[in-house]
């Protein structure tokens, strides 16, 4: 119960200093968003030249841009949640405190939990203020049905922080990972903005039921964009069963590693 | 007494390629409440891996350490709030938190729920550790020793019953150093804490501890208080202290056997012998001052310092440390 209290408490703390530290380095909060929104309008200005015609979009090329911008805003949420654990341990490594984050009742898996909901949040503030301040420029129409979205992004978020665990794991272990990170994160890139069949029928179909960010996408996609409401073929139980299913997946070998890095005694190596 | 930490037989085997370095070769060691115990020897003899065993850090091959009478391989969540560790000098705490915000945020996180407790800890260790003035400064823009002084705030926020300190007083001045000695000594004593301390700065040590443990290959060699340490070595001496006579053919060499140091450039015209008592008596020492008519200002036995223990024992080969 304590240990729970502990939790509770520390991803509250967690949420007070990303707001501290957004205001302490304020000037290289500003730059990261501007990065990203100017990475999110090229990526839109690339993948998509209907935009450059603003209200006079085809309806197909609409539909189609707004589930390639869903897709973009997806793939930012899930590189962040994919990326946390590996790049907390690396940071904790660097900076010194991994081992005496070790001896907190928590463990280095805990905290790096309590970080979860805060980064989320976050990153969803931020894409969301980008995408906003895109479809105000482009004339960009989607349909603001925030609710949905960060249900289904909160959810398939998880799964990728779950997937990500995977990565902490690994680089406890191995140290250098980073790479394997990366491909992961172009992969997540490609599953976000690919045209994934609003029917489920395409080659990827079978993976993408399984795969809690390809779940949420669709899911967010046929909720989301007009004449498609009524077709979503991911049920919602399957969705939560495989995003929990992928984080305890990952909780496990984070803490096997650790446990394995502490029986080595390697855990602060760097 | 209950000790707050004894480990038995406890033995470490780092794998470095294809080659095995033994760490700890069952080392046994017991600490009790309200002492402070010297962990010494040189670099590589397994300081930091019986710091890093003792709190549960690393797993011991074989061997058993036990935190306040419970084992910590099967009660490490019990018993980690009793003990505060320091691990590498001005490591362990966030350069871009403040000092507050550090003490704070290590307090919520060994499990302190009560804000106001957090931040009335926080005032009281930024005074015991004169960083009053710095509560709002950023760790980085710290100097080392403050950093250190930060990193000891962390360490001890939680009123830990089991202090473990590797290099405690890196990047501190003197003045701060002797502070340290003071404050720790003081948790010893008022607070009850144990406190194991790893130091390479034997002044700082022997001010420091009440005991000390040797180690070297992972192995204790020696244990016992720092006189008894001291006594140990047998190596007594005799630090006499005379006007130097006007004569030119005065040489203590030719009547005293077994002298350390003779220094005439003293002022007052004043001279310091040190002999060995092993060597010379203090009768014949007597002897040889009233033979010379020497105008004698004083007479002390002097024993070895814990660094000249140290250097006896690993520097002059009694002891060596073939691991590296």
């Amino acid at each position: 119960m304590t240990t729970i209290k502990t939790f509770l408490l520390v991803s509250l703390e967690q949420f007070r200093i990303d707001i501290r530290f957004k205001k302490r380095y304020f000037f290289s909060t500003l730059i990261t968003f501007i990065t990203n929104l100017i990475v999110m309008a090229g990526v839109v200005l690339i993948s998509m030249p209907a935009v450059a015609y603003g209200e006079e979009i085809e309806s197909v090329l609409q539909l189609s841009n707004a589930g390639k911008l869903i897709g973009f805003i997806y793939f930012f949420l899930g590189m962040v949640s994919l990326g946390l654990a590996q790049s907390q341990v690396e940071g904790w490594r660097q900076v010194g405190v991994i081992d005496n984050i070790a001896l907190s009742p928590l463990g280095v898996s805990g905290v790096i939990c309590t970080r979860f909901l805060p980064n989320y949040l976050s990153t969803l503030i931020s894409t969301f203020i980008s995408a906003g301040i895109l479809s105000l420029i482009f004339k960009f129409p989607i349909e603001w049905h925030i609710g949905i979205l960060v249900l289904n992004s909160l959810i398939a978020s998880f799964g990728m922080f779950g997937l990500g665990l995977i990565l902490g794991g690994l680089t406890i272990r191995f140290k250098q990972v980073g790479m394997l990170s990366n491909l992961l994160f172009i992969l997540l890139f490609a599953l976000g903005v690919m045209p994934i069949d609003y029917d489920m029928t395409g080659t990827f179909s079978p993976l993408a039921r399984l795969f809690p960010f390809t779940q949420g996408l669709i899911r967010t996609r046929h909720a989301l964009i007009p004449g498609f409401e009524d077709t979503i073929n991911v049920p919602m139980f399957l969705f939560l069963v495989c995003s929990f299913a992928l984080f305890l997946v990952g909780l496990f070998v984070f803490r096997a590693f650790e446990k394995d890095s502490i029986k080595r005694g390697t855990l602060g190596a760097y | 007494m209950m000790n707050a930490l004894e480990l038995h037989n406890v033995s470490k085997t780092f794998k470095a390629g294809k080659n095995e370095v033994v760490a700890l070769d069952g080392l046994s060691l017991d600490m009790q409440q309200g002492k402070i115990l010297a962990l010494l020897g040189p670099n590589g003899s397994g300081k930091t891996t019986t710091v890093r065993a003792s709190c549960g850090l690393l797993t011991p091959d074989s061997g058993q350490v036990k935190v306040l009478g419970k084992d910590i391989s099967k009660y490490k969540s019990q018993v980690l709030k009793d003990i505060g560790v320091l691990l590498e000098p001005g490591k362990g705490i966030f350069q871009n938190m403040t000092v507050m915000e550090n003490i704070e945020y290590w307090g919520l996180l060994k499990g302190i729920q009560d804000r106001r407790q957090l931040e009335s800890k926080g005032n009281e260790l930024t005074e015991f550790f004169d960083l009053e003035d710095k509560r709002s400064t950023l760790a980085n823009a710290l100097s080392t020793g403050m950093r250190q002084k930060l990193s000891l705030c962390c360490t001890l926020v939680t009123d830990p019953k089991i202090i473990l300190l590797d290099e405690p007083n890196v990047g501190m001045d003197v003045e701060a150093s002797l502070d340290l000695v003071k404050r720790l000594r003081w948790l010893a004593r008022e607070k009850g804490c144990a406190i194991l301390v790893t130091s390479h700065q034997m002044d700082f040590m022997e001010d420091l501890c009440d005991e000390a443990a040797f180690i070297s290959n992972g192995r204790l060699i020696l244990r016992g208080s720092i006189e008894e340490v001291r006594w140990m070595f047998q190596q007594q001496n005799y630090k006499f202290t005379f006007r130097l006579p006007e004569s030119d053919d005065f040489d203590p060499y030719a009547r005293l056997s077994g002298i350390q140091s003779f220094k005439t450039d003293l002022p007052n015209n004043m001279a310091e012998l040190i002999v060995d008592s092993n060597s010379t008596s203090m009768n014949e020492l007597m002897k040889f001052a009233l033979d010379e008519l020497l105008e004698v200002v004083a007479l002390e036995v002097v024993r070895p310092s814990l660094k000249e223990c140290y250097q006896m024992l690993f520097a002059e080969g009694v002891v060596t440390n073939d691991n590296h």
